[in-house]
């Protein structure tokens, strides 16, 4: 029996007349990098947003280490250790690098309600922000405002805050997209290593990268989850060429 | 570390000022500039509490005078009890010391702020403008109500708090009392937004969907705000109390939070030492104005779409170099 | 029995005033996303016009047609000044640079009108009272405003569902997205929903003017209450601002009137007046205030 840290049952999700979930089923093992793909429109970003609670599903159940949390709330979902990072990089803009880290580290430690103390010398801060802003290469940006990092640093500033609270799943969405080829390298060195720990979700357009990166990849097309399998089981199926490897 | 930053140099100019002031008035022969900056202090501490809430956590409140209102009214109740010997509620004795009535005001302030805040902040965006300014429109016409305590005309102290060792009645001891209790707020706040709540509140205000994606629930860091800023602005309304040694609706006005929150946007918003100097330079501007023509506001409100235009980083913002926390 | 509808036919009449302050209101809300706290001061300056011109001429309709004229242009004049720079900012440089309008136009008006209020009569063919009912004896003006309102609202339903315009409007208050989509000359369609606003309020300024005093600073009540009507009946929605202004003019209006009754059965009469009066005026925040807690957006939210 494998063991599957999230399991997505029957999924559906309708915007007004566009169903942008039909009846979607895959599973995620624990300890791999699960990758979803699927043509413009073909619904990744929702069912990610499902899982995160961002938005709540029509019908169709959530299981996340073996606990239905298809109806909790975002912040809820985060609490049991299902963390996730957003399309448009999502950082706090007018907070400083080390900030942002140092909240995501607060978030998870113990409870905020601390009005006396400067946060950066809080003992949980002072024990993880070194290590926090190592993990992700910003130590020397940790003075500076967010919103004047570059994108790329802004994507490995959110993954950062995502790992702060040693989350067991990360949900990513499309974290390559933007970067350049570099970029891309370094953000693949990361999710190799953090493999280790977690357990990885990932909607991403980068072919190559997936193919390289991903234990198992499911295929969405028009709401619909298609198929699920190994990278080679994706690419010798006969529906992902026509339905999409044919488009690229 | 830069010690002498042109921020800090402002800060110490502005409490080296405001310390000697007093003094500068005296050797001047300008006494009535005592009573005039004790009114500053008094609505810096009002507007500082309120940029708590406008600057850090991102929440415009339109009835911020309302919480001010209390706090006057709790120590007029209170005096008022405490003169006709006659307890309120039949069991609650009056009273006229301020270490008694100053923290009252500031707790029934701040109980006020707990129940107006819990259902204001179902809401957001506009309709938490709107509801605020509701409910400080509610609190208004309560005071109307209050028929026993003067209603519409108000209430009026016959002598001010009394205080161990000090006394109020003379306006440089009043003065150094809004003075301190200023500088008391400052440090509080100042240390608040630094700290671990304070963090959580600006990050809740600058990305309200992250903070959730983080597990935290904004709603109750909020709410603790609004009730902090509740109890400083009733500690602005004990001292206003005082200094007029008088109580009306009057003081919940909206326009009176039309104008805090004008106070905090000339000052620089989310500055915590800013405000301090938009109150100074919104009662000088009136006081300046008022000099040469009863019609201040007719320049007023011109000046005042200016600076929301062009100038928003205020006066704090332009003399310490900052740049604008929000955009 | 008489008074109930009497007092009803009071409330019908406040709740048409509101409704012709909110409609306008609600469109700035709900299309160009702008908190416009000067709203009031368009009523004003309405009522102010309508009363000097009406003075003048001796003429009505002279009257209304100047704060027609003069709230649309003066509302056209601040949208193209003031308002069109802070559309896409915060909510609170809007509610501090509209503060400041209010200033300016509170007083503008009390230095050419002087702090005295203006008193404005009906015109002479509306003096006078009918009896509607045996018994029942209403003023002709006020029964005049609720038709006049009563009218304008079924304009501006015709506007809205009938006209290119109005789905326009409709759209973009609903949808901000859509109405770029469509190709409309979005600038010229702002000022336009704008300039419609501000005569609306205008309207009801005047119209108001004979029974009220005309005074500075007479925009800000009612203006308080328009906010109330499009909390209750949601930002955006012209049907939320129908349904709430007539909720919120009954119930002000039959609250001050009924609950000192009411509480003089249990309290004595000095103490009840003064308790009634206060609760009433508190009525329509508390009514607010529910609304609320069982519905956050509104009774008919525009938003999906």
């Amino acid at each position: 029996m494998t063991d599957h840290i999230l399991q997505v049952k029957a999924l559906c999700k309708s915007f007004g007349a566009v169903e942008a979930s039909r009846n979607i089923y895959f599973d995620v093992c624990r300890g791999h990098i699960h990758a979803l793909i699927g043509p413009n429109g073909a619904g990744k970003t929702t069912v990610l947003n499902q899982l995160s609670g961002d938005i709540l599903p029509d019908g169709g159940r959530v299981i996340f280490d073996s606990e239905d949390i298809s109806r909790i709330k975002p912040y809820l979902r985060a609490a049991k250790g299902l963390a996730r990072s957003f399309q448009i990089t999502s950082v706090f803009e007018n907070l400083t690098v080390e900030e942002n880290l140092a909240l995501s580290i607060i978030c998870h430690n113990g409870h905020n309600f601390r009005f006396w103390k400067n946060c950066l010398k809080d003992k949980d801060v002072q024990d993880h922000l070194p290590d926090a802003l190592m993990r992700v290469d910003l130590t020397e940006k940790a003075k500076q405002q967010a919103k004047y990092l570059s994108h790329g640093e802004k994507r490995q500033l959110e993954v950062g805050m995502a790992l702060t609270g040693k989350p067991k799943l990360l949900l990513l969405d499309e974290p390559m997209a933007g970067q350049g080829a570099g970029g891309t390298v370094e953000l693949s060195k990361l999710f190799q290593r953090l493999k280790k720990t977690l357990t990885i979700v990932l909607v991403e357009h980068d072919m190559d990268a997936v193919f390289k990166l991903a234990d198992r990849i499911t295929l969405l097309v028009y709401g619909e989850a298609i198929v699920t399998g190994t990278p080679d089981e994706i690419r010798q199926h006969p529906e992902v060429r026509t339905a999409y490897l044919g488009e690229d | 570390m830069h010690y002498f930053t042109r921020k800090s140099i402002v800060i110490a100019a502005g409490g080296v000022f405001f310390a000697i002031l007093p003094l500068l008035a005296a050797s001047f022969g300008k006494e009535y500039l005592v009573s005039l900056f004790s009114r500053i202090l008094i609505y810096s501490i009002a507007a500082v509490s309120l940029d708590l809430l406008l600057g850090f956590a991102g929440l415009i409140s339109l009835g911020h005078a309302a919480f001010v209102g209390v706090g006057a009214y709790t120590v007029g109740i209170f005096f008022f009890h405490g003169f006709e010997a006659q307890p309120l509620f039949g069991f609650i004795p009056g009273s006229e010391n301020g270490l008694i009535v100053f923290p009252l005001a500031m707790l029934i302030s701040a109980l006020f702020a707990l129940i107006i805040g819990a259902l204001s902040l179902r809401t957001s965006g506009m309709h938490f403008i709107m509801i605020t300014l509701a409910f400080a429109q509610m609190t208004y016409y309560f005071s109307v109500g209050l028929e026993k305590y003067g209603g519409d005309d108000g209430l009026s102290l016959y002598s001010r708090n009394s205080f161990p060792g000090l006394d109020l009645s003379r306006d440089y001891h009043f003065y150094y009392l809004c003075l301190i209790l200023l500088f008391l707020f400052l440090i509080f706040i100042y240390r608040l937004v630094n700290s671990r709540f304070g963090l959580v509140i600006r990050g809740a205000s600058s990305n309200s969907r992250r903070i959730q994606a983080l597990g935290v629930n904004p709603y109750h860091y909020k709410l603790a705000c609004f009730v902090i800023a509740g109890a400083g602005a009733g500690l602005a309304g004990a001292l206003l109390a005082n200094q007029t040694e008088y109580v009306s609706p009057g003081l919940m006005h909206w326009t009176v939070s039309g104008e805090l929150m004008v106070m905090v946007l000339l000052g620089g918003l989310g500055t915590i030492f800013g405000p301090v100097l938009g109150a100074a330079t919104f009662l000088l501007l009136e006081e300046f104005l008022t000099m040469y023509t009863e019609h201040w506001m007719l320049y007023m409100g011109p000046i005042l779409v200016l600076v929301v235009i062009f100038a928003k980083r205020g006066v704090f913002g332009l003399l310490a170099g900052l740049e604008r926390r929000h955009d | 029995m008489l008074l109930l509808a009497e007092q009803i036919l009071n409330g019908l009449q406040l709740g048409i005033t509101l409704f012709l302050m909110s409609a306008g209101l609600t469109l700035v809300f709900g299309i160009m996303q702008v908190i416009n706290l000067a709203h009031g001061s368009f009523y004003m300056i309405g009522a102010y016009l309508g009363a000097t011109a009406f003075a003048a001429t001796g003429s009505f309709f002279a009257g209304i047609a100047a704060a027609l004229c003069g709230s649309a242009l003066a509302g056209m004049l601040v949208e193209f000044l003031v308002l069109r720079r802070l559309y896409y900012r915060e909510h609170l440089d809007q509610v501090l640079a509209t503060f400041g309008l209010i200033m300016f136009f509170n007083e503008l008006t009390r230095m050419i009108w002087g702090r005295q209020p203006l008193f404005m009569n009906p015109p002479s063919w509306l003096e006078g009272s009918i009896e509607l009912l045996p018994g029942l004896i209403y003023p002709v003006y006020r029964l005049a405003v609720i038709a006049t309102g009563l009218l304008v609202a079924l304009l501006l339903w015709f506007l809205f569902s009938r006209t290119r315009l109005g789905m326009q409007i409709r759209a973009g208050a609903s949808n901000r997205q859509m109405i770029g989509a469509l190709g409309v000359n979005i600038r010229l369609l702002y000022t336009l929903v704008f300039g419609l606003g501000t005569l609306l309020a205008g309207l009801a300024g005047v119209m108001a003017g004979p029974i009220l005093s005309v005074e500075s600073g007479m925009g800000e009540s009612i203006l308080i209450l328009t906010f109330v009507v499009i909390v209750i009946g949601g930002i955006g929605s012209i049907r939320g601002a129908v349904v709430g202004a007539l909720l919120v003019g009954l119930v002000d209006t039959l609250g001050r009137a009924f609950l000192p009754m009411i509480f003089r059965i249990f309290l004595d009469n000095a103490y009840a007046d003064g308790v009634a009066a206060s609760i009433a005026s508190m009525a329509i925040y508390i009514l607010m205030a529910a609304t609320l807690i069982w519905r956050p957006r509104g009774l008919f939210p525009a938003h999906g």
